[in-house]
């Protein structure tokens, strides 16, 4: 049982969810509250509803429901598995099946990403179910940035979005795997905490069964939660830049570069499509439009809260960082090599 | 949180995510393909919903009080910030925000190359003319196709923009997986359409697209009519 110290208060926005003070037994949300919330957002749409279908604030609402309804079933993926690994997998298990090695663990980490299909909302909770079995931070770490990256549906997608460019499909999958690879070895060898925000403990007396699905309810509401909050934010980024702002940025380099890694943390875009949006960008240089494909999936405002929910805020504010540089720069030296 | 209010919130977020489904509004947010995969998604999340209020029936009311927190004395097992589920299903169930439109068009600007290859052949003519989505005939004239001897017929909504002397711009977002990642496909009509809709409506017009000249794709209109929205809004 490593790395289960309990970590510090997440970042101030949960510490705002979570109100002012832990007294000694509340209850923050019972039936009742909810159907008050419901209530009353009912009586806001009533009373303010013209102002509500004001145009920018539907757009925006029309944008976090698409990245909150298209990240649901990914993420309820994510925590099926999740949810399976805590009621089957014994940390014995994960020791037998994990390299010892951290220089052989890490990158078969990362080429283990390949095999979970989906959006990176789904490798969130794996990576967090992984590091409570057991498993060494460094590898489940590769993995949770690997896995959105580099599985099969998200190279097909730039296939067909770069037609008869395979090279973009070859040099998004280096960057990203390298970027998955390196990251996990910098965290592993810094020996940085990477601790697991506590869920509730399992009840005595519970079956199987019971664990499974209470494990699945956690992690999906943990998570979920953050998804919200990440969503939010992607939705009012996306519509306070507006894409016809950008069009004059693409002329240098440097700037195009750096716009496009920006944009990549600020559209939190699925990274199932990210590679249509970064093929209609033409006025952006191609290695720039790789950097967006390889930031994108390992950074971005929907992911940062969601390893915050899970690991804590200070880890994600050393963790995003960390990851943002090494993704431009591996993008940018397999970029000028290959493209 | 407690237990209950968790499992309840499953269950709620279960069951927009099903109704969303089973209404085709979920075609306002994400691509069809998606559907199977939202009802399996809303089936699990109200099971395990439901197997936590049961499970709690089961075990007695004393797995209803908050969980403590290993060591941390006052932090409860489930974070408060799960009940900002709530926010999309209020959005929906409450609100259901429209398709995107001509406001989200006019925040794009001028459509860039997508550097697609179009179909080698245009589909067979129906009622005496081809139909064809924006993107295939911003495809089309991007690679230099003349299409000024077949007649078209396309289906967009009448959204503001840079528009051409005595014409207006009919626009068709194109989502690859939801509609965060919309790029709209905007081609300027001119010609006969009578009078011409409010922003936001619906129309199919058909007439004969001009000789590729810039950016955006010309359409000289012979014949438009209001239509109902699609039942997919994106192409």
């Amino acid at each position: 049982m490593a790395q289960v110290t309990a970590g510090p208060p997440l970042a101030a926005v949960s510490s705002a969810a979570q109100a002012p003070v832990p007294g000694p037994r509340r209850r923050l949300l019972t039936p009742g509250a909810l159907a008050g919330i419901i209530l009353a957002a009912v009586a806001v749409r009533v009373v303010f509803g013209p102002a509500i279908s004001a145009a920018s604030v539907q757009s925006a609402t029309t944008v976090f429901v698409a990245i909150v309804v298209q990240a649901l079933p990914f993420l309820v993926l994510g925590v099926a598995i999740s949810g399976v690994i805590a009621a089957f997998v014994t940390p014995g298990m994960l020791a037998r099946l994990v390299p010892r090695h951290r220089s052989i663990a890490v990158p078969a980490a990362g080429l283990a990403g390949a095999l979970l299909p989906g959006c990176e909302c789904g490798s969130v909770p794996v990576a967090g179910r992984l590091v409570e079995r057991g498993c060494d931070p460094a590898a489940a770490l590769t993995f949770l940035l690997s896995a959105p990256a580099i599985n099969p549906v998200v190279l097909v997608a730039t296939a067909v979005a770069f037609p008869g460019r395979p090279e973009v499909v070859l040099a998004r999958f280096l960057a990203s795997l390298a970027t998955s690879v390196i990251v996990g070895l910098i965290w592993g060898a810094t020996g940085l905490p990477t601790p697991l925000q506590r869920r509730g403990h399992d009840h005595a007396g519970a079956s199987r069964w019971e664990v499974l699905t209470g494990a699945v309810r956690h992690d999906f509401l943990h998570a979920g939660g953050f998804l919200v909050l990440g969503g939010a934010g992607a939705a009012v980024l996306q519509t306070v830049i507006p894409r016809s702002a950008l069009a004059s940025l693409g002329q240098s380099e440097l700037l195009a570069v750096a716009t496009m890694a920006v944009l990549a943390v600020a559209l939190a875009m699925c990274s199932e499509a990210d590679a249509f949006v970064a093929s209609s960008l033409t006025t952006f240089p191609i290695t720039a439009r790789l950097v967006f494909l390889v930031v994108g999936p390992a950074v971005d405002v929907k992911l940062i809260a969601l390893q915050a929910g899970t690991f804590g805020g200070r880890f994600a504010a050393r963790f995003a960082p960390l990851t943002f540089v090494v993704a431009v720069c591996c993008a940018l030296l397999v970029g000028w090599w290959l493209l | 949180m407690t237990e209950a209010a968790g499992s309840w919130i499953a269950v709620l977020v279960g069951f927009t995510v099903l109704r969303l489904s089973f209404t085709d509004l979920y075609l306002r947010y994400v691509r069809s393909g998606m559907r199977p995969w939202l009802v399996l998604a809303g089936v699990v999340l109200v099971a395990v919903g439901a197997v936590g209020l049961f499970a709690r029936r089961r075990h007695g009311r004393e797995v209803d009080t908050p969980i403590e927190v290993e060591g941390e004395p006052g932090r409860h097992g489930l974070p408060a910030i799960a009940a900002l589920l709530l926010a999309p299903v209020v959005a929906v169930l409450v609100v259901a925000p429209a398709p995107l439109g001509a406001y989200a068009a006019g925040r794009q600007g001028p459509a860039s190359s997508t550097g697609r290859k179009p179909p080698a052949n245009l589909a067979a003519p129906k009622d005496g003319a081809v139909n064809l989505s924006l993107a295939e005939l911003e495809d089309r004239i991007n690679v230099g196709q003349d299409l000024s001897a077949v007649r078209v017929r396309l289906v967009g909504f009448v959204s503001s923009g840079p528009a051409v002397e005595d014409g207006f711009v009919m626009t068709r977002f194109q989502v690859s997986c939801c509609a965060a990642d919309a790029r709209a496909v905007s081609v300027a009509a001119r010609g006969s359409y009578g009078e011409l809709p409010a922003r936001d409506s619906w129309v199919e017009v058909v007439g004969r697209a001009s000789p590729p000249t810039g950016v955006q794709p010309i359409v000289d209109v012979e014949s438009m009519k209001r239509i109902r929205p699609p039942r997919d809004p994106y192409e």
